[in-house]
């Protein structure tokens, strides 16, 4: 009976959500907004219009990476939401989670685990920094590059008993955090407006050509790091 | 199609979520409910014939997919992966109470 | 300036990662400071942020509703801040983090920028509810809300394609009737959950039952006052009273479902919990009206009630079974239990006669047959549980000891909130006010756009 309702109540959401596919473009048909036509010319202050890789410059916002100037600059406020969201489950996730201990097998881990480690987890962190330093440039950016940095702290946690690293990731995650509500209030201070891009601005194309976004999401790549590395941490442990 | 293949997601993660008991499988199938709307925000932002937004060597001059959805399923993944974390240390706790991850016996043991 | 309601919070939040245990003492004095920039900032103002103008950048919208909005909730975190035994130590990092998401929801200019708060809010939420190991009651939240937090997103996402911009006043201009049927449906359903509309309410009991005094007192508070605005902002603002039609009956069955579960319960804190329910009900049915009379009628009683939750909550959560030891909390509790059922010269009969006085003029008859219904039954529970805890029978004289007594800030707190209803059962004005100036911002959608997107 249960599944037959539910059954019921599903068939309905999928005919309201196909009733609704005359409203929406067909696949591979859809036009661009007329935002994101701004966002793509960088055109919303009415200079821009007809980028040009590696000659443009001055633009109101230089990140040849479309997407990551939405994400960093035009829509800069969602990403401090977003890392909220990030940093308050991480949080929460130790705290659910205290009084844990680290979970123990008693045992030294894989010899090839370990040595491989040692090789790998340089690159790995190497390859992190590289995508959220380039994240205006190339695709990436700080979301990417702080998962992949994470992704190298879960090595480190499998392949040593003892390695512990909670009290670093808080410090690293507070601090890269206020850093950059500090770039937006440091915005607020130079010209009136929080999260304002108050760096010039280059040549589309060029690593030092895109202001405060390089900056910031550096600072995005420390702290997803540090939160994901944190929550891996706490996974990690046992009643 | 695509499109399709979302609504049908969504429509599978409400089913499990509306009928399983085992508390485990109501988080994945928020999961599945998620992704499928992550599938449908890119897919709208697709042009075929188009190019990923990015102004580089190769693709010089804006000729470029929305760019926006893309931004905008990238909050919504990052937001995804948070309430995920949190649902599976609240998870570990709840087995640690209770001793068990159905409903009903949940409901059972909340009673007495 | 108003994104400093959001930064200072979230900044102290995250510098005082390392030290937890030090910030305790901080949160009045975030709390007093974001209350003093409030009443310092200029109304009708529009902040875009990162400089980039309105359709594209996001914008923090500052107009009447969004103002006065923001005191209420932050006259609410200012009060709790100043009861830190409620505050267990891990949560003072939520609870700031609390604060700068709800100031960011209400003032937010953006759908999309709306749903990343409202997620921020309910993740806080989800932490919050788990405490006093209440691990599944927060589980089952956390699955609805974010079911409900997905469907939020396909609504944003709808818009978007039907509009061309995530901007809620560019949004109010340009959609258009094809999308208004579609856009509502999605967006009630995301915010169903917080709003406590029947079906999506099952999570409420569970979490505001669990014990705790912080999380009912500030989940039925602060948060279902911000989502009750956000709620008002996007039908009524933004897509013209639309859909409205299907929340009242909606409203109307979380009335009479609700009232008739908090008659069957035995415990004190589910049964409020229930009656919190009952009440959000109406207060979607009576801004479902959506004229200027009815949005102030339901805001002011919405307000009537929070003030009453917020006392009936911390003490039913703090208190043994009974006031034996706690005569001052016990009047405390009773004056806000009679505003609750709107007892005449305590503040709910105020906003209740409003009620029907605004539903007659609108000639619906419907809304009052519920509302008395809803009170009858108001009277029979709260009735019992006053008589229940002020003369317990067979209460055993080793829990008479256990009961302790409640510390003088919390009752002098409870005291003046308590006053604070008897202030308003005879002088209105005040609740009155914020309500109107609510009602107005909200239903003058056109000053709004033009506000936000420049004059045209």
């Amino acid at each position: 009976m249960r599944r037959f309702l539910s059954a019921l109540i599903v068939l309905g959401l999928i005919m309201f959500f196909i009733s609704t596919l005359p409203l929406i473009p067909e696949f591979g048909k859809a036009s661009l907004s007329k935002v994101s036509r701004a966002f793509i010319d960088k055109d919303v202050n009415g200079n821009g219009g007809n980028i040009q890789y590696g000659v443009s410059k001055d633009l109101e916002n230089g990140a040849a990476n479309v997407v990551t100037s939405i994400v960093v600059d035009y829509r800069s406020f969602d990403t401090l939401g977003e890392v909220t969201v990030l940093f308050t489950s991480a949080l929460g996730v130790g705290i659910i989670l205290s009084g844990y201990k680290r979970k123990k097998f008693g045992r030294e881990p894989n010899f090839i685990l370990r040595v491989s480690v040692g090789i790998l987890l340089p690159l790995i962190l190497l390859f992190g920094a590289y995508v959220f330093i380039h994240g205006h440039l190339t695709p990436g950016g700080g979301f990417p590059g702080g998962t992949i940095i994470a992704a190298g702290i879960l090595l480190l946690y499998l392949s040593n008993e003892e390695f512990d690293l909670s009290k670093t990731v808080k410090f690293v995650e507070g601090i890269s955090g206020s850093l950059y509500v500090i770039v937006g209030l440091l915005g607020l201070a130079v010209s009136g407006v929080f999260l304002i891009n108050f760096l010039p601005t280059g040549v589309v194309g060029n690593l030092f050509s895109s202001g405060i976004v390089p900056i910031i999401y550096i600072l995005i790549g420390f702290k997803v790091g540090a939160e994901l590395s944190g929550i891996v941490a706490e996974l990690h442990r046992e009643g | 199609m695509v499109y399709y293949i979302s609504f049908i997601l969504i429509g599978i993660g409400i089913y499990g979520f509306l009928t399983q008991k085992n508390l485990f499988k109501h988080l994945i199938s928020l999961t599945i409910i998620d992704t499928a709307i992550n599938i449908f925000i890119i897919s709208l932002g697709y042009i075929s014939g188009e190019e990923a937004p990015i102004y580089s060597k190769y693709t010089p001059i804006a000729n470029f997919v929305d760019p926006l959805p893309q931004a905008l399923v990238l909050t919504a993944i990052v937001i995804g992966v948070g309430i995920l974390a949190l649902g599976v240390s609240l998870l570990i706790k709840v087995y640690e109470k209770y001793g068990t991850l159905d409903v009903e016996e949940i409901v059972a043991k909340e009673g007495k | 300036m108003s994104a400093l309601l959001i930064a200072v919070p979230l900044l102290i939040a995250f510098l005082f990662v390392p030290l937890k245990n030090k910030i305790k003492y901080i949160l009045p004095f975030v709390a007093l400071f974001s209350l003093i920039l409030i009443l310092k900032l200029p109304i009708e103002q529009v902040n875009f942020l990162g400089g980039w103008k309105a359709p594209f950048g996001i914008t923090l919208v500052l107009d009447n509703s969004s103002y006065y909005s923001l005191i209420v909730v932050n006259i609410i975190f200012f009060l709790l801040s100043l009861i830190p035994q409620i505050i267990e130590k891990d949560l003072s990092l939520i609870f700031l983090i609390l604060m700068a998401s709800i100031n960011g929801l209400i003032l937010t200019g953006d759908l999309f920028n709306s749903f990343v708060f409202l997620e921020i809010t309910s993740v806080a939420a989800y932490i919050l509810s788990s405490s006093k190991r209440n691990y599944y009651g927060a589980f089952k939240y956390l699955i609805l809300g974010s079911i409900a937090g997905a469907f939020y997103l396909l609504g944003t996402l709808y818009s978007y394609i039907g509009t061309g911009s995530l901007n809620l006043a560019d949004i109010s201009k340009n959609i258009n009737s094809e999308f208004l049927a579609v856009v509502p449906i999605l967006i009630f359903i995301g915010l169903a959950v917080e709003t406590k509309i029947f079906p999506l309410a099952g999570w409420v009991p569970d979490v505001y039952a669990s014990g705790s005094a912080l999380t009912p007192a500030i989940l039925a508070t602060g948060v279902t006052f911000s989502m009750m605005y956000l709620f008002g902002r996007i039908f009524i603002t933004v897509f013209h009273g639309e859909f409205l039609n299907v929340v009242y009956i909606f409203g109307l069955i979380t009335v009479v479902v609700a009232e008739l579960s908090a008659l069957k319960q035995d415990n004190l804190l589910r049964a409020l919990s229930f009656s919190s329910i009952a009440q959000a009900g109406l207060f979607l049915s009576v801004i479902s009206m959506n004229s200027y009379e009815s949005l102030t009628a339901g805001y002011f009683h919405l307000l009537n009630d929070i003030t009453a939750k917020f006392v009936l909550f911390i003490i039913a959560a703090s208190i043994g079974k009974s006031f034996i030891k706690n005569k001052t909390t016990g009047i405390a509790f009773s004056i806000a239990s009679f505003s609750l059922i709107g007892f005449p010269l305590f503040a709910g009969f105020r906003s209740k006669l409003l009620i029907l006085k605004t539903a007659f003029l609108n000639q619906n008859y419907i809304l009052p047959i519920i509302l008395l219904f809803a009170t009858i039954i108001e009277i029979a529970y709260v009735l019992r549980w006053n008589i229940k805890l002020w003369y317990p029978d067979n209460i055993l004289p080793q829990e008479k000891e256990k009961t302790q007594k409640l510390s003088w800030n919390v009752n002098l707190i409870l005291l003046i909130v308590a006053l604070v209803i008897i202030v308003i059962g005879f002088y209105p004005d005040i609740y009155l006010k914020i309500a109107q100036n609510i009602a107005s911002g909200l239903t003058n959608y056109r000053a709004y756009v033009t506000n936000v997107l420049g004059g045209m």
